[in-house]
């Protein structure tokens, strides 16, 4: 997959996450659709294009939808690291690696933002972590696992 | 399209990973957003709790250096305090020659110890002060404590002075309060005895001796002493009388020699020494 694919769908999903996040979301939780792509790039293109793509995903969102600047870049940025570097190249199927690497990355993510802004806001961090975290990176994670078995997706191998 | 795989090393994956991480951090950080202030606080009290062993070891630094900085201030403060103890001394040593110079006699110049010589330690001096000072043989080197000595060779711009120290020469003496004279002479065992004084003679312990006047080297009435002992002498003709210089021989700076031998205000004689 080109750079300019890579880069259409980004913004795509960019747009996608914006308009459409608040429509499909559940009782207040809401599914990320560009940390299932992140982790996709990050797996199939390595830790330097992971970085560089869940970097400026995540600043990009941080602009757009008020959360303070840098804080969904920061998580974006070491999930898509961490997924360039730790994956070795087997086998990309359904659950292994992309299902555990997709919910792990999302419970980081919403790991570190309700942390921060559960600081912010002197509210205990676990409960609401629990109550919207939690139920978020499981409703990312399904929409990433539909997106895998979509015929959108073209298996490859990492 | 592809990143090159010579970037693809190891190293450079993690340096664009810290990058990447530092400017969002630094991105979060910059924002005056509430919740993350708290964080930030947070962070920065946890930043601040795990440097401070740096800050003993700055206050170390900080202690050391002023350590350094004192230690050179009070070297420079013992230094100045010396000269100027110095100073103090020279003041006083330099008043009390001139309060001597002024209520002398006889004309009297200023000269600088420059050297010492000579076979006994103060045995002889050089003084700064020579024939175009207006030195001659024989002219008597004195301070405001009493006689030092005369000068036996003299140059054009200084002399030397033989003190009483190991002398070769006899100075006619007095013991002020009886009157009675004798000869001063230095003594191989480092004494002064007045040699000449009739049996019997009142002498005492603590009487002043000055100059006599005669023998036409040292005017009369230059203080030289004190009699210090009085002892049995070895010929049983009498006592001896041993006397203390005023003259410290070996802390002698700044002397006078006298340079005419008129007396200036035509008294001298008739007076002793300050």
């Amino acid at each position: 997959m080109s750079y300019p694919i890579l880069i259409g769908i980004g913004l795509l999903l960019l747009l996608l996450d914006g308009g459409l996040g608040s429509l499909i979301s559940i009782a207040g939780i809401r599914p990320s659709l560009t940390l299932p792509f992140i982790v996709y790039v990050g797996l199939l293109r390595g830790p330097i294009e992971g970085t560089l793509f869940s970097a400026s995903i995540g600043l990009a969102l941080d602009i757009f939808s008020g959360i303070p600047t840098g804080l969904t870049m920061f998580s974006y940025t070491v999930a898509g690291f961490t997924c360039g570097k730790l994956w070795n190249g087997g086998p990309f199927r359904l659950i292994w690696p992309w299902g555990i690497y997709v919910v792990l990355c999302a419970l980081g993510v919403e790991a570190v933002t309700h942390f921060i802004l559960s600081r912010g806001m002197e509210i205990e961090f676990l409960p609401v972590f629990i109550r919207n975290g939690v139920p978020a990176a499981l409703y990312t994670t399904g929409f990433g696992l539909l997106w895998f078995l979509s015929p959108l997706h073209r298996m490859k191998s990492a | 399209m592809r990143i090159s795989p010579r970037l693809l090393t190891p190293a450079t994956d993690w340096v664009i990973f810290l990058i990447t991480v530092a400017v969002s951090i630094a991105l979060l950080f910059m924002g005056n957003n509430a919740a993350v202030s708290v964080f930030k606080g947070e962070v920065g009290d946890l930043l601040a709790y795990l440097a401070t062993p740096t800050k003993y070891v700055r206050q170390g630094i900080d202690l050391w250096r002023e350590n350094e900085t004192l230690r050179n201030y009070a070297m420079n403060l013992t230094r100045e305090n010396d000269e100027l103890r110095d100073a103090a001394f020279e003041n006083e040593r330099l008043r009390s020659m001139l309060d001597f110079k002024e209520r002398f006699p006889m004309l009297l110049k200023a000269a600088e110890v420059i050297a010492y010589s000579g076979a006994h330690i103060g045995g002889q001096i050089r003084i700064n002060a020579g024939l175009s000072d207006g030195v001659v043989v024989n002219a008597v080197v004195l301070t405001p404590q009493g006689l030092v000595g005369k000068v036996i060779e003299t140059g054009d711009h200084s002399s030397v002075v033989q003190t009483l120290v190991g002398n070769t020469y006899g100075v006619s003496v007095m013991i002020e309060r009886s009157r009675q004279m004798g000869i001063l002479r230095w003594q191989a065992t480092g004494e002064w005895k007045i040699i000449g004084l009739p049996t019997g003679a009142d002498a005492r312990i603590g009487d002043l001796v000055l100059t006599t006047g005669a023998g036409a080297v040292f005017p009369k009435g230059i203080r030289v002493g004190v009699v210090s002992a009085t002892r049995l002498g070895n010929n049983s003709l009498g006592k001896d009388y041993l006397v203390s210089p005023f003259v410290d021989f070996q802390a002698i700076e700044d002397v006078f020699f006298v340079t005419a031998t008129e007396p200036r205000d035509g008294s001298f004689g008739s007076r002793t020494m300050p």
